[in-house]
């Protein structure tokens, strides 16, 4: 309910102050279900059925000018079921001025880097919103100050990252948790920073895509350790580190062929270590003729941190993947594919689908599976929880 | 000579190389007298044999383990190492054998003390009386009985098992501690020699015992004779292969014995100053001349190639020899300068060879560059010198380079992409690197101790020591039970640790004597709780011990320390670091306070020896750094080119740890010093390109790709043959005995070759960079648009010369005419800047259902007609795709550059843009349709005129000239009044009609800009139809580059 009342002083305050000015409005609402089929794999987790409400407004107001931009993008989930999957976010509330080469934009922001579809690796900037789903693409807006420099030898961007946020994480009556509670203290091995570095330039040249960054500060991803929770009861505290990293990505367009890579170097999460997710997508336009591509995609991921880093699954994978678009006029699209540990053979398999059904209404439909998981592999806390979430949103 | 224009430097150079070839005979008499002045030193040189040379005196690790040594014996020993072929060593005849070895050891020059198993000093309880006495003497005469008897007591003697006799009785050692009075270098040789000899007499009494020698004075000896091994077969190898690299790369005798002169003069001068200056050779310092010979080859090749270059292009010798030193003195100069700046940074380490090192090689690089501007050029005036039969002109190599320079001009960008990110990953992979200095694996297999040493681990004892010297609370404090029971746990918190093969500490000697002293009885087998007690046992043992098996070697003389000693496993370097502070830690936490202390010994020393060379080095690479690119800025008269040689000159070298990161993983201390060594060879090669490009600007007055060309012609091979060269010698350094020699020698070797590699890609592909903004045309694109840009030209002279006339009258050629039409319709769409405008789809299927999208799209127009515009589509509805954007760079005939903005995760996406054929956004619209409206995008033919809509169009054959049309030809109509596309036919590949194009309401816009407001396709095939209805243009609205780049698709709305 607070969220609910928080949202509706946020949107009464812009559309009172913006009235009929050039206020721009998008964004959506949108009700979710979400079905697990199998038993619950711990205590206090709920059996079958989750549903929910999203709203998503995006306010957007520049000046006549376009040297000023505002935008306020509130977020905010009621869930049935798991009270810290109920919860409210500010996706962006940012204040953008443009002049010449350089941009400044103060506030709230999301931000994306990276090139591969399996692993968002080099993603650093925003923290995941993992309550959201599991696929890290859902992220927490991130307050910051970034200037970003636009020359002709590419794109300089820094960014000064205000306040670290922790990772969302279930509650103890949340499906796809871990298989103790979390306790609500997170631990700073080394200290919490609330102001983080990063640099990063980016450019094209040709058929090449190249971006370089730079980032110090907490590193996003938590690592568990086991502990002795405030009632007494063993619990897991998460853990932030403090790290440097040094990380590319690469992309190569050439014809039909996307050649990619990400990669990076990281220090102070564990021993120092590189990881790499490098792939292709390929597609073939106009499948058998008619209007439909279907896209190919494989990407083989590694990752060299050690057991006393943040815990990860893609430590050696393979993604194998195929994007079917059928290019209609309601822009039907079926995506499959499947992470296989290339070690255990455990899988995380996705199946997507997605179709408009007018102008507002556009259906959902989204499965993940969690196949043959072994007993130490990573996501092993995940093998009940295999859903499928349907989702039918309308656009405001 | 070509140039008009010569500097100052270039004066005096040809000033000076006519000098030494008119005075020829006063220039060799004068270097060949310098040389033999220096080369008296040679005979003074003297080969080191401690490995504590590779610490400086002021190396806390040193210091500690020299304080140390004063608390106890300073000391080093010798390790016999025995093993029968089969059984145990207690047998009567072998234990006679070690009795007679033990005795005989003493025969060693400077033995102090000998440890064997049969003189170790056993105590037992005789009643009330100590009684301490040899474990086994006379072997030969006791029954098998008797000595099993021994055997386990022995076996249950911790001070001896793991140590001196291996757990299964199957190996044995006799121990000699040496003390050396330090006073000459053949101290060391001496005592190993006489070892050998007793290993030798005894393998002869006892033919099927194994023996080896290891131990620290062995391992000193080891460096000594590594070098003197590396001496031997390093050089003349060396030689050989410069010699027929120098053959095949020259093709003249003459050249080639000019130059082993130079190189001969150089490192003799070298060596003899080392002499002079008192310099002791060891592995290290001794590999000075391989790099002085390769080095100064670099130098007389650039002058010999040069010079044969003129002989070949018919100059006659005396001025090919002049101008070759006109031409070279300057770069010659430079690097040698440069690469003095490096070696001498050497004098940062921390390890005092590669100090001797970095001043002899720099030596020798000034002698080299003496003698090859000065002897060289007058022995060259002496001889024959021919150019090389069959070349006539330009050599096969420079006509490979010829080649790669264009291909590297006209492919810069992605040159420089690919260099960039290869360099880029490997640099970030630098981190990986693991220091490792294990010293027994410094020498490679040829040398005997290293096999030896590895025996003696397998089978008995390590060689890794690490040292502890516990104190105590004041003197005679070590008898205090507190002090007792510390050392007791530590003692066995040792024992306990996984790398730990053996502890020798005081506190089993004080167990065993409580025992002892209690009746033997077991029960006592623990430290004395008395203090009193325990002082007077130990006073007791020592009086009962014979002569040089005394405790002086493990307690100080005041009894307030005594000295735990661990013998670890063969590990990295970093595992025993990492175990160095578990200790530190166990102590801090479980000892008293006056307990603790820093662990020390040859094995502490180095684990921290690539650590300390490297931190002392940084600040000498940064400071080389800094002066050589002072030097670079002198030379070049260039700031900005300076600055950039730093590119060039770092990056190779950096990438050199990433390949040895991902290939090798582990390097010693070579790590420390390679930087320093291989900066001033990497940098040869930038200047001497630099030097060229801008004497081709300057002189010349070449724009960047004539300067390029001019650069890889005149130095590209020179540069080629000096890095084979360069890299073949330094190789030859892979092949010493000596591991640090080897790591530096291939790691050199491959920052040479990714130098080279670095000046011919990259560095040209940053010099394009500048000159793209001015670049009037595109070589490549001409090339491909050959045909329509000939059919282009044609019109264009003509169009210039009858403009007026052109439009009404018809030519001949429908091809010319048709492109003239065409070329009209498109001007009159030109010369808007910019525009935006908002664009309604009404999608319409078979059955009539309708369906909208909205788009808003921003087009920046470029001038340039070999270049696309630039446009922005961003969608509003529906709203599931609202905000979603698609960025085009069209390009003439490649691909066109699209990326695709996706708001929900704010991701840009490159998208690949060969899907010129497919439905945009579900429409009868392809995406060529939308984004292929470039004039030179088809090739064009006249078809006739006809009515159409009321007015008299001229009918247009175009042809798509892209790649993945998804139309054979269209078929377009244009009218003669306004000159705009009223009805565009397209047909399928297979020839059959597809969709047909009317475009509707064109409106006129300020400025004299037409734009069509209604376009209506209908697809004959499906029977769906696509309406596009436009909103009224905006131009001018200050849209510019820069919003149309992948960083301003977030803020496109």
């Amino acid at each position: 309910m607070r969220h609910l009342a928080i949202t509706a002083a946020v949107l009464a305050l812009v559309a009172g102050t913006a009235a009929g000015g050039g206020l721009d409005l998008s964004g959506f609402v949108a009700g979710e279900t979400r079905w697990f089929p199998e038993e619950p794999a711990y205590p206090d987790q709920f059996d079958g059925l989750q549903s929910s409400l999203v709203l998503q407004p995006e306010f957007r107001y520049r000046t006549s000018n376009r040297r000023h931009t505002f935008r306020l993008t509130p977020f905010l989930r009621l869930d049935d079921r798991d009270d810290e999957r109920t919860h409210f976010d500010l996706r962006e509330a940012y204040w953008l001025a443009v002049a010449g080469d350089v941009e400044v934009l103060v506030g709230v922001n999301t931000v994306f880097w990276g090139v591969t579809e399996s692993r968002h690796l080099i993603d650093v900037v925003n923290q995941v919103d993992y309550v959201e789903d599991v696929d890290g693409e859902d992220k927490l807006g991130q307050p910051m100050i970034r200037l970003s420099w636009q020359r002709d030898w590419g794109r300089l961007e820094a960014f000064a990252l205000v306040g670290f946020r922790e990772m969302t994480l279930p509650g103890p009556d949340g499906r796809l948790r871990l298989p103790l509670p979390i306790t609500d203290d997170a631990d700073f091995p080394d200290g919490r920073s609330d102001l983080d570095a990063a640099l990063r330039w980016s450019h094209y040249l040709g058929d090449f895509d190249l971006g370089l960054h730079f980032f110090h500060g907490m590193g996003r991803e938590p690592g568990f350790r086991p502990v002795i929770g405030t009632d007494g009861l063993p619990a897991l505290q998460p853990f932030y580190n403090r790290i440097n990293q040094l990380g590319m990505d690469g992309q190569w367009t050439r014809d039909a062929w996307l050649w990619k890579l990400e990669w990076l170097v990281r220090e102070g999460d564990g021993d120092t270590f590189a990881a790499a997710v490098m792939g292709f997508e390929y597609t073939l336009y106009q499948l058998g003729g008619g209007n439909a591509d279907l896209g190919l995609l494989g990407e083989f991921l590694y990752d060299g941190r050690d057991d006393t880093a943040s815990a990860t699954f893609f430590d050696r994978d393979v993604f194998a993947g195929a994007r079917l678009a059928l290019n209609d006029v309601h822009d039907t699209t079926v995506l499959a594919g499947a992470v296989v540990d290339a070690r255990d053979g455990s899988t995380v398999a996705r199946l997507e689908f997605e179709r408009r059904l007018s102008n507002r209404f556009k259906l959902e439909i989204e499965g993940r599976f969690f196949l043959g998981v072994a007993d130490d592999n990573a996501v092993a806390f995940l093998r009940q929880d295999s859903f499928l979430n349907l989702r039918l949103a309308y656009g405001l | 000579m070509s140039s008009n224009k010569t500097t100052k430097t270039d004066d005096w150079a040809l000033r000076f190389a006519q000098w030494t070839t008119s005075h020829r005979w006063w220039a060799i008499g004068l270097t060949v007298l310098l040389t033999v002045a220096a080369a008296t030193g040679i005979g003074k040189l003297e080969f080191s044999n401690n490995y504590r040379v590779f610490f400086s005196p002021e190396n806390p690790d040193l210091v500690a383990f020299e304080h140390f040594q004063d608390t106890y014996t300073k000391n080093d020993n010798i390790l016999f190492v025995l093993q029968p072929a089969e059984g145990e060593v207690f047998e009567g005849e072998l234990l006679a054998g070690i009795e007679w070895l033990t005795a005989a050891a003493w025969k060693i020059p400077h033995a102090i003390r000998v440890d064997a198993v049969t003189n170790y000093q056993h105590s037992w309880a005789d009643g009330d009386d100590l009684t301490v006495e040899d474990l086994v003497r006379n072997g030969a005469q006791h029954s098998p009985e008797y000595l099993a008897a021994r055997r386990d007591v022995a076996l249950a003697e911790p001070l001896l098992v793991g140590s001196i006799l291996a757990a299964d009785a199957r190996t044995t050692g006799i121990n000699v501690t040496l003390q050396y009075p330090e006073l000459s270098l053949e101290e060391v040789p001496a005592a190993v020699g006489e070892a050998r000899a007793l290993a030798a007499e005894m393998r002869e009494r006892f033919p099927d015992l194994t023996v080896a020698l290891t131990g620290v004075s062995m391992l000193n000896n080891a460096f000594a004779e590594a070098g003197q091994k590396d001496a031997g077969t390093l050089m003349p190898g060396m030689f050989a292969a410069l010699v027929v690299l120098m053959l095949i790369v020259l093709r003249s005798v003459s050249g080639t014995l000019g130059t082993l002169f130079v190189i001969s003069f150089s490192a003799l001068t070298a060596l003899g100053v080392a002499g002079h200056m008192g310099i002791k050779l060891n592995p290290i310092n001794l590999t000075a001349p391989v790099i002085i010979m390769t080095l100064g080859i670099a130098d007389s090749v650039h002058l010999l190639i040069t010079a044969l270059q003129r002989l070949r292009a018919g100059s006659d010798k005396l001025a090919a020899i002049r101008e070759s030193v006109r031409v070279n003195a300057l770069p010659v100069v430079i690097t040698s300068v440069t690469t003095v700046i490096g070696f001498l940074s050497l004098n940062f380490s921390d390890a005092p060879p590669f100090r001797e090192l970095g001043n002899i090689t720099a030596i020798g690089i000034v002698a080299a560059m003496i003698h090859s501007l000065v002897f060289l050029p007058a022995f060259l005036s002496l001889v024959r010198l021919r150019a090389p039969r069959g070349a006539a002109g330009r050599s096969g190599l420079q006509a490979v380079m010829g080649r790669l320079a264009d291909f590297v001009i006209h492919r810069h960008r992605a040159v420089l992409a690919t260099t960039g990110v290869l360099a880029l990953v490997l640099i970030a992979s630098v981190p990986l690197i693991q220091l490792n200095d294990e010293f027994v694996k410094y020498f490679d297999h040829r040398v005997e101790f290293r096999g030896d040493a590895e025996w003696a681990m397998d089978n008995l004892t390590g060689i890794y020591l690490v040292e502890f010297s516990l104190p105590a609370a004041g003197e005679g404090g070590i008898s205090e039970p507190e002090y007792l029971d510390g050392l007791e746990r530590f003692t066995s918190w040792l024992r306990g640790q996984p790398e730990v093969r053996h502890v020798y500490s005081y506190a089993d000697v004080i167990k065993r004597l409580n025992r002892n002293l209690h009746g033997d009885d077991p029960t006592y087998h623990t430290v004395p709780a008395d203090r009193e007690l325990a002082a007077q046992y130990l006073l007791l043992y020592e009086l009962s011990l014979p002569y040089g098996l005394d405790l002086n070697d493990r307690i100080s003389i005041d009894k307030d320390a005594t000295r735990v000693t661990a013998t670890i496993s063969e590990m990295p370097t970093g595992d025993i670091r990492a175990f160095l502070d578990r200790a530190q830690e166990w102590l801090a936490v479980e000892a008293p306070d006056y307990m603790q202390t820093r662990p020390t010994g040859a094995s502490v020393m180095f684990s921290f020896i690539s650590q300390r060379n490297i931190e002392s080095m940084l600040r000498g690479n940064l400071m080389a750094v800094a002066l050589i690119a002072v030097v670079m800025v002198g030379a070049l008269r260039s700031v900005r080119l300076g600055a950039l040689s730093l590119v060039p000159n770092l990056v190779p070298i950096l990438m050199t740890f990433g390949v040895w990161a991902l290939l090798v993983r582990q390097v010693g201390m070579a790590a420390a010093t390679v930087t320093a060594t291989s900066l001033g060879i990497v940098v040869d090669d930038s200047v001497h390109f630099l030097t060229k490009y801008l004497r081709a600007r300057r002189e010349q007055g070449l724009d960047q790709p004539g300067a390029i060309r001019y650069a890889f012609e005149t130095v590209g091979s020179a540069m080629v043959s000096t890095t084979v060269i360069l890299s073949v010698g330094f190789a030859v350094l892979a092949f010493s005995t000596f591991r640090i020699n080897n790591q530096m020698g291939l790691l050199t070797s491959i920052a040479v070759v990714l130098a080279l590699a670095i000046d011919l890609l990259l560095l040209p592909a940053l010099l394009m960079i500048g000159h793209r903004v001015r670049k009037p045309e595109n070589r490549n694109m001409k090339l491909k648009l050959s045909k329509s840009m000939a059919a282009m030209l044609v019109v264009v002279l003509a169009g210039t010369a009858t403009l007026p006339a052109i439009a009404t009258a018809p030519t001949d050629d429908p091809v010319a005419r048709g492109f003239a039409i065409a070329e009209r319709s498109d001007s009159s769409d030109r010369g808007f800047g910019d525009s935006v405008v908002e664009l309604r789809m009404i999608l319409r299927n078979a059955a009539g259902s309708e369906s909208t999208r909205r788009l808003l799209i921003s087009t920046l127009e470029i001038p340039d007609i070999d270049q696309g515009d630039k446009s922005l589509v961003l969608f509003d509805s529906p709203a599931d795709i609202e905000g979603t954007a698609l960025l085009s760079h069209a390009q003439i005939l490649d691909p066109d550059d699209q990326w695709l903005y996706l708001p929900a995760l704010k991701r840009v996406k490159r998208i690949s843009s060969v899907n010129k054929s497919g439905p945009f956004v579900g429409s009868e619209f392809a995406f060529e349709d939308f984004t292929a409206l470039e004039l030179g995008k088809y090739s064009y033919r006249w078809l006739g005129e006809e009515e159409h809509g009321g007015m008299l169009c001229d009918v247009v054959e175009r042809t798509p000239a892209y790649e993945h049309s998804g139309y054979s030809r269209q078929v377009s109509w244009i009218d003669q009044t306004d000159h705009q596309v009223r009805q565009v036919e397209f047909y399928d590949r297979r020839g059959d009609l597809l969709k047909t194009l009317r475009l509707e309401d064109y409106r006129l816009y300020d400025g004299g800009v037409w734009r069509t407001h209604r376009m209506h396709m209908v697809n004959h095939q499906t029977g769906k139809e696509t309406d596009m209805v436009y909103g009224e243009y905006a131009f001018g609205t200050g849209l510019e580059d820069r919003d149309f780049v992948r960083g301003a698709l977030e803020r496109a709305r």
